[in-house]
């Protein structure tokens, strides 16, 4: 509440600021959103219920940007336990404001070469479709585990230099660590939480039941994420090389305290969890060969030391120590190449093949994955068509019939009245063995989307 | 000896007039891209209006800076759901496309240059900032007391979804009045119609009427707030300049 109240201020004190350029007015522009998601299986739930008021602002003084993007959401089912919280109208009617950008930004600062961005911001960077491995300063936003490549924003201080009109040097800092949100919902399992236990007479995967936490220290040393982003133009083609010095936005679980029934082999596991830190070198690029699309991104992490995680098991009398590697110290590699082209009779067609998804991390434990889309427009782009929209992963290529998952999500979008969309969808999940995919075999469900937008 | 002196003049004399249609047609293709890439550079308001075979009308409205004759950026203005896209075309097939929704601009190939440009019946090529001198080879078919008529044929390097364009140019003023694109099959496929106004010393496009004859459809684009010469720098035809929206 004291979000929206700020928010709210904030924008009327924009508003009735006395500027001189009247015919630089606030520009306002957004959207409103409803996004239905209805289970296939089982007793035919819900999994995702979002209504979305999408709003982007801009104030212009001269060289001043002000700029700003929200969200005001009611979110999900009701959330009440008790009879009590019906008197709450948060959890009888969920609700939350996400400020996703608020910022200044000043064009020519020092000098006319130079522009500067203070504030809640995203900084984008990598040239790949929505798999970027070298966009590491925002933290992932995994709440819709299915909306892939979306990000927070961050606060943060940017400065980008153009000494050429081709070449820039963008350096960021941003202060304070946000850890990435986590998957909620019915995609609230998606990420496997579990951790590998031998026992004397068997090994065994324990689920997490509970969690601890700890953050890094909100100061200077801790803390703090910096980057730097060199970009520039050769041969026809668009490049550039990065380096980010800050912590993984997931977390590592360091500690894991196992209660094991003797009787049932139930188990109750706690676990601590920390974010490591590493530095990350990055390169992409974009161009074309012919008239093919082509694309790739690589980015090189090097944990700054490894991770272990110490588990404690306690089996009726018995208390055993083991230790896990959580991540290993030795660099690695994770990578997108990719293709898009447009096929004489409108049928567009893009390809992309990633070497480690945002959640994997450490030598060796990178998976393949490939994700194709296909998109054809009829009645002049009234009507679009995705049929073919999805991807499969595989663990391991030598096994790939014990160890694999595929992903279909069709789509078709109606645009037939101006700033009106309607799309009608699915996601379709299939596979074996234990990969990231898996943990939505159950979970096909039909989308309807429909935006507003003003 | 007579009737082969008679058929070496007559040889001579075709290749001469082959020749001289050859350079005339160059030459009215050279100043029909004269005037339709005149001054050193032009703004514009344009106002598109989509008609389908109903007669339903939707519109798109978008801004135009113009610098030279190969760079371009547009950004639209309306309808609310495609405000703030903006594409950005610089020689060499190089172009960018900038989503808001995205946060990024992002290279596109020109593989795109068949699609239909936001949904109205000109393509990427059509609306491509490149003189017509150095895609198409002329050839003069005809004239009126008004008009050129001139077929173009892509240059062998060209990529274009175009097997060739019959373009109606005014004479004196040497503006076209009318294109007629014909597909790779070698079937009528669009056909463009120009209004051309003059402002100061320079004739500029006031209105296109783009008529694509397979689906009878059509999109009228209107050219309004013209300015000549106002000294755009050529850092508005950046990157950099592309993802402020």
């Amino acid at each position: 509440m004291k979000k929206a109240v700020f928010f709210l201020t904030a924008v009327l004190i924009v508003h009735t600021m006395p500027l001189p350029a009247q015919e630089n007015p606030l520009l306002w522009r957004g959207s409103i959103e409803t996004d239905q998601r209805l289970l296939l299986q089982d007793d035919r739930e819900w999994a995702w219920n979002e209504n979305r008021l999408d709003l982007s602002l801009e104030k212009r003084v001269s060289p001043l940007y002000i700029r700003g993007n929200v969200w005001l959401r009611h979110l999900g089912p009701s959330i009440v336990e008790t009879y009590a919280d019906l008197q709450d109208k948060g959890k009888v009617s969920p609700w939350d404001l996400d400020i996703r950008e608020l910022y200044a930004e000043v064009h020519g600062f020092v000098s006319e070469n130079i522009d500067l961005t203070i504030g809640r911001q995203r900084i984008a960077w990598g040239t790949a479709d929505r798999f970027n491995p070298t966009d590491n300063l925002n933290p992932y936003d995994l709440e819709d585990i299915l909306d892939f490549g979306r990000a927070m924003g961050s606060d943060a201080l940017s400065m980008q230099w153009y000494f050429t009109r081709n070449s820039s040097l963008q350096m960021v800092y941003i202060p304070r660590f946000q850890p990435a949100s986590m998957p909620r919902g019915a995609f609230a399992g998606v990420f496997d939480l579990s951790v590998p236990v031998n026992l004397p007479h068997a090994e065994m995967l324990v689920p997490i039941n509970e969690t601890t936490l700890i953050l890094p220290k909100n100061n200077f040393n801790e803390g703090s994420n910096v980057g730097f982003r060199w970009r520039s133009f050769l041969l026809n083609t668009d490049f550039s090389f990065s380096y980010v010095y800050g912590r993984d936005p997931l977390p590592l679980a360091t500690a894991v305290d196992i209660i094991i029934d003797p009787v049932t082999n139930d188990t109750e596991a706690l676990a601590v969890m920390e974010y490591p830190r590493h530095h990350i070198a990055g390169g992409d690029f974009s161009g074309s060969i012919g008239r093919i699309g082509i694309w790739g991104e690589a980015a090189l992490f090097i944990p700054e030391s490894g991770f272990h995680t110490d588990v404690t098991i306690h089996f009726a009398e018995t208390v055993i120590y083991d230790k896990v590697v959580a991540l290993q110290e030795d660099p690695y590699v994770k990578y997108v190449i990719g293709a898009d082209y447009t096929f004489s009779g409108g049928t567009y067609m893009n390809f992309q093949f990633i070497k480690g998804f945002l959640h994997e991390s450490g030598k060796g434990e990178l998976n393949d994955y490939v994700v194709i889309q296909t998109e054809r427009s009829f009645l002049q782009n009234r009507l679009n068509i995705q049929p073919l929209a999805g991807g499969f992963t595989v663990n391991d290529w030598n096994n790939i019939s014990d160890d694999y998952a595929w992903f279909l999500t069709p789509e078709i979008t109606w645009q037939g009245i101006d700033n009106l969309e309607i799309t009608l969808g699915g996601y379709f999940f299939d596979g074996k063995g234990n990969n990231f995919f898996m943990g939505l075999k159950d979970k096909n469900m039909i989308r309807l989307h429909v935006k507003a937008s003003f | 000896m007579k009737t082969l002196r008679i058929l070496i003049t007559l040889i001579f004399t075709g290749l001469m007039v082959n020749t001289a249609f050859a350079e005339d047609a160059g030459s009215i293709l050279k100043k029909m891209d004269a005037v339709l890439f005149a001054g050193e550079d032009q703004t514009s308001s344009i106002r598109m209006i989509l008609t389908d075979r109903g007669g339903n009308e939707r519109v798109r409205e978008a801004q135009v800076w113009q610098k030279g004759a190969n760079k371009r950026l547009f950004r639209f203005t309306a309808p609310a759901a495609e405000a703030g896209i903006a594409f950005l075309s610089l020689p060499d097939d190089v172009m960018y496309l900038y989503m808001p929704a995205y946060g990024r601009e992002r290279r596109i190939a020109s593989h795109v240059k068949n699609q239909s440009f936001a949904g109205t019946d000109f393509s990427y090529e059509d609306l491509e900032s490149e003189k017509y001198v150095k895609r198409f080879t002329p050839e003069l078919l005809d004239e009126t007391d008004e008009t050129y008529i001139l077929e173009l044929t892509p240059l062998p390097d060209m990529r274009s979804d175009y097997s060739k364009i019959i373009a109606h140019i005014h004479k004196k003023h040497h503006y076209p009045l009318k294109m007629e694109s014909f597909d790779r099959g070698g079937q009528p496929f669009k056909v463009a119609e120009y209004t051309f106004k003059k402002k100061g010393d320079y004739w500029y496009t006031a209105e296109i009427k783009m008529t694509n004859l397979r689906r009878n459809h059509s999109t009228r684009m209107i050219f309004e707030e013209v300015a000549f010469d106002t000294g755009i720098d050529d850092s508005v035809f950046s990157v950099r300049n592309l993802t402020r929206y």
